[in-house]
């Protein structure tokens, strides 16, 4: 009976975590296997990434126990849990931008030449470990020319050079591309092979399918159960309490027109004054959702911003119903950022005050150079109660949890009278009564004439919002395809294709070809 | 999200002991300066009994109590308006000066006017010259990316030596050294308390605290302000043009702590004294604003208990060993303390998770 005792590479009983009234972890019981990739399925909030920190001693806890093979170990900081073989790549990496790809590597275990630093030393050690994994990075590259894949990979050559066991990654496919997302499946591959375990959390069934061996479900903080990969994408579905709500809006077909936002050869500059933006041009129709896709930091926010202030374009023409005037702008073009991007949000602000920033800053809230208080009290009570969103106006926004958060701000630009709404990852990292919540405002926004430009990296809900996509590449609108005959399937291979085609020697290398030139 | 482990650490409820901070802070650098006191062979019961006789004795002292007070309401409200708007003011001892020296010459130079009119006049052009001294560093900051900060700090060095030169050689009056000459009647202010300085000063600077605190909370300016304070994309996403913001910020910050250098020559000086260094009205000015968390009305409290301070401290030199400059160490570690907020609740909070486990499992 000993031997079964051994089987485990890893064990944990009992495990629980509360942040002050909300449990994010209770009573979480885990095995690995050695050799295995084990996923970690949950809806967003589920406390997949509490349990990540958990286990790389990031947030640590007095409640339950952790073996590794079957010796009892307490993990309270990263530098013990490196001491005992576990990794963590976490959702946002954690690399200094300042100094270089190396550098970050090796930091926290130097190789030294007595007491100096050996560059020479790591920069052996290093590639040796990129030749064995075949992981492809430039090391001496800065950590802003790194594309998403890149950081990953910096971090798991990190945890690699601890020399660690486990390996654990927190939803490592979240922003990548499909071709992206195909170089680190082959690399997590690779690294079982060496006999590692990896440990990997996903809110997606169909991406966990691909490459775990096992699934652990989560669901609200408990582990619902741990099936094999002979199971279906439905199964996991009802096990982590998805139930597949339908939209209860219908797209509806509306021929119109009406230019709502035109943009001609626009040209933007980031802050640092690099181009970004380089000679795009599209229009939005009255009634359209145009979506966009493509790869993570290609552009995005520099058109998002210019559309806010046209102010921000160096070159080109940005039209709203053929007025370029500012204040036109202002009030009637709104965004909906992603939860953790805060642009157009005050956390330290009661709700209240958040409800008239931008389109509202003006009669009957502001009259006179003064806020009428009483007046944005029942505007934003309306506006919540029109969502059916039941929190005091009086309370502060870092209160709300995420989907809260996105609920509010949809509420907000629901109750405003703007003509151009912007989607910027609205819907993403939120649970998924919210989402649908937020998708049927989409699609009732569209419905009454409105222009919305979606900005989405979850294709499949792109496809199915959209009426047409632009692929935006290196700044530029590379296509723009009707999102009618389309299928996920074949956008990805669309966009395999635009990445294949514009760098083919470094193909989803890890340099930025844009941003090196 | 809330209970992201990986994010920042999540602030979001209070530690109550973060509510008595301020309080907390108080007695730390009371201990401070106690042993303060101790090393340089003051007895401390001694000492403190003169810090009260000295400010409450009598009304005469309790008068000059309040001129002491009303020049730090001034410069705490300069801090606080534009640590409101996340830019720190750290320059109002400079601001301080040329409103010094404009009131010192204009109450000398322009004659045959009514007082009613007068004093109006002085005070707004003297706020006028150190409102644009306040602005030079929001025009560095905007146009050339310079720390507020930096510039304001060492715009204090330049204004001392520039009003040093000022007074000595271009302004000096006939008889005596290091001073201008005595303002005119009809330029002074009302001092209302027989036998000490107390003057209707304090009366504007109470009138200031109230209209900051009407801006702040109640006009769309103040709103805008706070944006910007708290969150520079939302600033621009609504639309405020934050460069003209940060300029006009100033230049309000930097008038406000000129009122004080008019009224330290209107109604306490009746002249310009060639400064032997800097008065520390500006350092005191930031202690009072920290202390109640850049809250315009309460700074009337803490500039008055700061107050108490530095009239105290003057009168105990003069009697005993332990010099003024005590009251810095004590504003010193105040703002040590409140500008360390932060990093307090930080430490509060991981103790509290802790203890809270420990709580359960009971």
């Amino acid at each position: 009976m000993a031997k079964v005792k051994n089987l485990y590479k890893l064990e944990m009983k009992g495990i629980s975590k509360r942040f002050d009234k909300n449990k994010a972890c209770s009573n979480i019981d885990f095995q690995l296997i050695p050799g295995e990739i084990h996923a970690i399925l949950g809806e967003n909030e589920a406390g997949k990434t509490t349990f990540a920190s958990i286990l790389y001693g990031l947030c640590p806890t007095e409640d339950g126990e952790i073996y590794i093979q079957s010796k009892k170990v307490n993990i309270s900081t990263p530098k013990e849990a490196l001491k005992h073989g576990i990794g963590l790549v976490p959702q946002e990496p954690f690399l200094i931008s300042s100094i270089n790809v190396l550098e970050n590597i090796i930091l926290g275990s130097e190789p030294l030449n007595k007491y100096l630093l050996n560059m020479k030393k790591a920069h052996t050690l290093i590639e040796e470990i990129s030749q064995q994994y075949k992981l492809q990075i430039d090391l001496q590259a800065k950590i802003e020319e790194l594309s998403k894949l890149g950081k990953i990979k910096a971090e798991i050559c990190r945890a690699l050079f601890r020399n660690i066991d486990i390996l654990i990654l927190d939803e490592p496919f979240l922003t990548l591309t499909p071709l992206e997302t195909e170089e680190l499946l082959k690399l997590l591959k690779k690294i079982r092979e060496e006999n590692k375990s990896i440990i990997l959390t996903s809110c997606k069934p169909s991406e966990v399918l691909k490459i775990a061996s096992r699934i652990t479900v989560f669901k609200e903080g408990q582990v619902v159960g741990t099936v094999t990969s002979q199971t279906t994408e439905n199964e996991l579905k009802n096990l982590m309490g998805i139930t597949s709500q339908e939209l209860t809006m219908e797209k509806q077909e509306k021929k119109t027109e009406e230019i709502m936002l035109e943009i001609n050869s626009l040209v933007v500059n980031d802050h640092q004054n690099r181009p970004k933006i380089k000679d795009l041009s599209l229009q939005v129709m009255r009634g359209e959702i145009l979506g966009i896709a493509g790869p993570e930091k290609h552009g995005q926010e520099e058109l998002v911003d210019a559309i806010l202030n046209p102010q921000r374009a160096l070159k080109g023409t940005i039209k709203l119903l053929n007025s370029s005037e500012k204040k036109f702008f202002l009030e009637k073009v709104a965004l909906i950022p992603e939860v953790d991007n805060n642009t157009g949000w005050v956390r330290e602000f009661p709700l209240a005050q958040n409800m008239i920033i931008r389109t509202q800053l003006k009669e009957p809230f502001v009259s006179m150079g003064l806020l009428k208080k009483i007046a944005i009290k029942n505007y934003t009570k309306n506006a919540l109660d029109d969502f059916g969103i039941t929190a005091e106006t009086s309370r502060f926004a870092y209160e709300l949890s995420p989907s809260i958060k996105q609920l509010v701000l949809t509420a907000r630009t629901a109750a405003s009278h703007v003509e151009l709404i912007i989607f910027f990852n609205t819907t993403r990292g939120i649970s998924s009564w919210a989402k649908t919540s937020i998708q049927n405002y989409i699609l009732q926004e569209k419905n009454s004439g409105k222009g919305i430009l979606l900005i989405l990296d979850d294709l499949q809900e792109l496809i199915s919002l959209s009426d047409r996509i632009a692929i935006l590449f290196h700044g530029q609108i590379e296509k723009i395809i009707s999102a009618k005959r389309f299928t996920q399937e074949k956008l990805e291979e669309l966009l395999i294709n635009t990445e294949k085609n514009a760098t083919p020697k470094n193909r989803g290398g890890i340099r930025d070809e844009q941003q090196s030139t | 999200m809330n209970n992201n482990p990986l994010r920042s650490k999540n602030l979001d409820t209070e530690h109550w002991t973060i509510y008595f901070l301020p309080l907390i802070a108080v007695i730390i650098a009371f201990l401070v300066l106690t042993v303060f006191i101790i090393a340089m062979g003051g007895y401390p019961a001694t000492i403190y009994r003169l810090l009260w006789i000295s400010s409450f004795a009598s009304l005469r002292d309790f008068g000059e109590v309040l001129t002491s007070t009303t020049p730090i309401i001034f410069t705490g409200l300069a801090f606080a308006l534009a640590f409101r708007a996340g830019l720190i003011n750290a320059g109002a001892e400079g601001q301080y000066f040329i409103a010094y020296i404009t009131a010192a010459y204009l109450g000398i130079a322009l004659t045959g006017l009514p007082a009613t009119l007068l004093i109006p006049i002085i005070i707004i052009i003297s706020m006028l010259c150190a409102g644009l001294y306040g602005c030079l560093a929001g025009i560095f900051k905007v146009f050339l990316g310079v720390q507020e900060i930096l510039t304001t700090f060492f715009l204090n060095w330049i204004g001392l030596y520039s009003i040093i030169h000022v007074i000595n050689n271009v302004l000096s009056s006939s008889g005596e050294a290091g001073a201008t000459p005595i303002i005119i009647e009809s330029a002074r202010l009302w001092q209302w308390l027989p036998g000490s300085r107390a003057n209707s000063g304090l009366i504007i600077a109470i009138l200031a605290a109230l209209l900051i605190y009407f801006v702040l909370e109640k006009t769309s300016f103040g709103y805008k302000l706070k944006i910007i304070g708290f969150n520079h994309k939302t600033a621009e996403y609504t639309g405020i043009n934050i460069s003209l913001y940060i300029i006009i910020i100033m230049f309000i910050s930097g008038a406000l702590a000129g009122v004080a250098g008019a009224i330290q020559v209107m109604g306490v000086e009746f002249r310009a004294f060639e400064p032997a260094g800097l008065f520390g009205f500006g350092f005191a000015g930031i202690a009072a604003a920290l202390l109640c968390r850049n809250n315009p009305l309460a700074i009337i409290i803490t500039a008055f208990f700061l107050g108490v301070l530095n009239r105290g401290f003057t009168l105990i030199e003069s009697m005993t060993d332990i010099p003024q400059e005590v009251t810095i160490i004590f504003q010193g570690v105040i703002i040590l303390f409140m500008a360390s907020e932060y990093g307090i609740k930080n430490l509060l909070k991981n103790n509290k998770d802790i203890s809270m486990e420990e709580g359960r499992r009971d």
